[in-house]
C-alpha cells in the first residue's frame, strides 16, 4: 500500500479539537497560577517563630530581619513589596528555595527552625494572643 | 488481520513501551515525578492500531514489567505512576471511541498526558494527605501539554513510517 493513500479511522492533521484542548489546558494553568482570590497587593509581612508573631512589618520598606529559632538564626529580607527567607540553619533549605513571596497569602515555612514567613493584605495585625 | 500477526505486533509494542519506560527512568530528571512519558507513544499506537483493550493491556504489561525490572514494584511511586498511566490510557481510549473524529494522535496524546498529570497529583495528594500539592497543578498542566505534544508527534511519525514498511497495520 502506498504511503499517503492510506485512509485511517482517525484524523491525520491537527484538528480543531486538538487546538481547543491545548488552549483550554494552558488557559486553565495560567488562571490557576495567576488568578484566585489574592489579587490584592500584599501589605505586610508576618514572621512567626514557634507560633508567636515576632515581626509584623510593612512591605514597602527595605529591611533585614534576623530571628532566632531552635536551630539558630534565620534571615528574612523585605524589599520592593516582596519578602523572602534569605538564609536558614535547616538542612532542607526548602524555605530559602521558596524564593520571593509576592502575593497576599504566600507562605515560606521552615519547620526545623519553627519559622514561618507570610504575606497578608490589609491593616497591621499584631495579635495579643495566638490560638492553635 | 491474522491472530498471530496481531499478537506479534502487540508484543513488539509492549517491548517498545517497556524499553522507553526503563530508559526514561534512568535518565536524570529535574524533579522525581517529571518524565517525558515516551512510552505512552507505544500505548497510543496500540490504541490506534488495535483498539482500547490492547492499549490497556500494553500499558498494564509495561507497568508491571517495568516495576519488576526497574524496581519499586508496589512502592508509593509505583502506585502513583501506575494509576496515572491507567487514567491516561483510559482517557485516550474514551476520547477515541466517543469522539473518533475530534482529535488527531497529537490531541489524544495531550489529553492522555493531562489525565496522567492530574491523576498523579491527586493520588500523590491523597498519599501524603497534603492538599497543598495542588498548588503545583499549573506546572503539571503545562508540562503535560508539552510532553503530550512530543509523544503525540512521535506516534504520528512512527505510524507514518509503519505505512511505508508494510501498509497500514496490515
Amino acid at each position: 500500500m502506498i504511503a499517503g493513500n492510506v485512509s485511517r479511522p482517525w484524523p491525520e492533521a491537527p484538528t480543531i479539537g486538538d487546538v481547543i484542548l491545548i488552549v483550554a489546558a494552558l488557559a486553565a494553568a495560567v488562571m490557576l497560577a495567576f488568578g484566585g482570590t489574592n489579587a490584592a497587593a500584599p501589605q505586610r509581612a508576618l514572621v512567626d517563630v514557634d507560633g508567636q508573631i515576632l515581626h509584623d512589618v510593612a512591605l514597602d520598606g527595605e529591611q533585614t530581619l534576623v530571628v532566632t529559632g531552635p536551630l539558630g538564626t534565620s534571615v528574612i529580607l523585605i524589599r520592593d513589596g516582596q519578602a523572602r527567607i534569605a538564609s536558614a540553619p535547616c538542612s532542607g533549605q526548602f524555605c530559602v528555595a521558596r524564593g520571593w513571596l509576592r502575593k497576599s497569602g504566600d507562605i515560606a515555612a521552615c519547620v526545623p527552625n519553627r519559622t514561618v514567613l507570610r504575606l497578608t493584605g490589609g491593616a497591621p495585625r499584631i495579635l495579643d494572643g495566638v490560638t492553635r | 488481520m491474522r491472530y498471530s500477526h496481531r499478537l506479534t505486533r502487540l508484543a513488539l509494542l509492549t517491548a517498545i513501551a517497556l524499553v522507553l519506560f526503563l530508559v526514561e527512568a534512568s535518565l536524570p530528571r529535574p524533579l522525581p515525578w517529571m518524565r517525558l512519558g515516551l512510552s505512552n507513544a507505544a500505548v497510543l499506537a496500540a490504541l490506534l492500531l488495535f483498539g482500547a483493550g490492547p492499549a490497556v493491556a500494553v500499558s498494564l504489561a509495561k507497568l508491571s514489567l517495568g516495576g519488576l525490572l526497574g524496581g519499586g514494584l508496589a512502592g508509593p511511586a509505583f502506585v502513583i505512576g501506575g494509576s496515572a498511566s491507567l487514567a491516561s490510557v483510559v482517557t485516550m481510549a474514551l476520547l477515541h471511541r466517543l469522539l473518533p473524529r475530534a482529535f488527531s494522535p497529537v490531541g489524544l496524546s495531550v489529553a492522555g498526558a493531562l489525565a496522567h498529570q492530574s491523576t498523579q497529583l491527586t493520588v500523590a495528594a491523597i498519599y501524603l494527605g497534603h492538599i497543598a500539592l495542588f498548588a503545583l497543578l499549573p506546572v503539571f498542566l503545562i508540562s503535560g501539554v508539552l510532553t503530550g505534544l512530543l509523544t503525540g508527534l512521535i506516534t504520528y511519525f512512527a505510524l507514518q513510517r509503519l505505512d511505508k514498511i508494510d501498509g497500514h497495520g496490515a
